[in-house]
């Protein structure tokens, strides 16, 4: 007996069977009629050629609709890319993130007089050699040479000081450029002006020493005894 | 295509032969119009949606199989629509004055004979409680005997679906049939053949 037989075999029930045979026996309207396969020719052949097809499911415009968008789409894709220059592969490169700039120290700059009757030439850009490369030199990485710092030669605090000093000067160039229409002079003074800019940890370090050095000025002006 | 003489039928009415056509109406019309009567217990109806079925098979001609038969197809989609015609009711079936059956003629007396037909009409009453799929899972396992491969295939669904909707149906026959007439179904004397 297969497994099968054996699921029906399960479902057998007489009972019922014989109830539901003896709830349609003599039943004329099970009787065979002789007219309905005629009645049903006669449907087909009026109808069958001219009634529309029911009704497709709901899901058949919907498909129909998503594959015109998407063919839409591609056609303009089509179109942008044969559109382009050089095709493609221009297209694809704008999509590509563009690669970080190396840091370039900017070039010095010398300091050449400014010739009378020539004040329309741009400024010269004053540029210091300062490269954040490395740690900001702070008050507490700076080299330990085993004697005391001196009062009045606090070197973060110079070196911030220095440094922003540096970085006015290049900003101040960069408006001169900017004044006289030398947009690529300005470029190079504004960028230099911020690249020479002491960072937040410089900053702190500058604060920390003009601290001590005001401490030590009043230690030294205050009379002992 | 399977070379039976169902399968030559249907290709030469996927050919435009009419004739063949009509002969496979005539070949399964009784059977199609027996299961949506008793799916919806009302003849106007299945003669309907009798013809309907018939309709749409011409109307698909060229996607019709006969794998093994048509006849699955055709019952499947008698079957959904008489489901549709059955939710499309707002109001419990009504018995029409035509299907009115007269009394059988026999040796019982006329008490009996009503009582009989009363029994008959309650049985009918408790099957157009069940769901439609579980009445067309019913009615074509215990009456027409069907096996459940053909009932999967007209419900559309698996072997184990159609054993889980028997299943379920049959019990739940019971308990109408046992709340309705108040007695367990018990083997009635005498068995008639399927329909």
């Amino acid at each position: 007996m297969t497994r099968r037989d054996t699921y029906e075999d399960e479902l057998r029930d007489p009972g019922l069977a014989a109830l539901l045979r003896e709830a349609y026996a003599d039943d004329p309207a099970l009787e065979a009629s002789p007219g309905r396969t005629e009645r049903i020719m006669r449907l087909v052949l009026a109808e069958g050629h001219t009634r529309p097809a029911p009704r497709a499911r709901v899901w058949a415009p919907l498909a129909w609709a998503v594959g015109a968008v998407a063919s839409a789409a591609a056609g303009v894709a089509l179109i942008i890319m044969l559109a382009t220059p050089h095709g493609a592969a221009d297209l694809l490169a704008s999509f590509k993130p563009a690669a970080p700039t190396p840091y370039v120290t900017p070039a010095p700059v010398r300091h050449t007089p400014r010739a009378a009757g020539h004040d329309t030439a741009p400024a010269p850009i004053p540029s210091v050699d300062v490269t954040n490369d490395g740690p900001a030199p702070t008050w507490e990485n700076a080299p330990d040479d085993g004697q005391p710092t001196a009062p009045g030669t606090n070197e973060p605090a110079q070196l911030a000081e220095s440094n922003t000093y540096a970085a006015a000067a290049l900003y101040s160039a960069g408006s001169a450029a900017t004044a006289v229409g030398d947009n690529k002079g300005a470029y190079e003074a504004y960028k230099a002006s911020y690249e020479t800019m002491p960072t937040p940890d410089a900053l702190l370090a500058s604060g920390d020493a003009l601290y001590r050095l005001a401490q030590d000025s009043l230690d030294a002006d205050t009379p002992q005894g | 295509m399977v070379d039976t003489e169902e399968g030559r039928l249907l290709s030469r009415a996927q050919r435009g032969d009419v004739l063949a056509f009509e002969t496979l109406v005539r070949l399964h019309q009784q059977r199609v119009y027996a299961h949506c009567y008793r799916l919806l217990n009302n003849a106007a109806e299945a003669e309907d949606l009798c013809a309907e079925t018939f309709l749409r098979a011409y109307q698909h001609l060229g996607a019709l199989r006969a794998d093994p038969s048509i006849v699955h197809w055709l019952l499947r989609v008698a079957n959904n629509l008489s489901i549709s015609l059955l939710r499309k009711r707002s109001t419990r079936p009504t018995v029409e004055l035509d299907d009115v059956r007269e009394l059988p003629s026999g040796t019982a007396t006329p008490e009996e004979q009503v009582m009989a037909q009363s029994r008959q009409e309650l049985v009918r009453q408790c099957l157009q409680e069940l769901a439609p799929k579980e009445r067309t899972a019913v009615l074509m396992f215990y009456l027409e005997e069907r096996p459940l491969e053909e009932i999967a295939k007209v419900l559309g669904c698996g072997l184990a679906g159609a054993k889980s909707r028997v299943h379920r149906a049959r019990h739940r026959l019971k308990d109408l049939v046992m709340a309705t007439l108040g007695e367990d179904i018990a083997l009635p004397a005498e068995e008639g053949g399927a329909v």
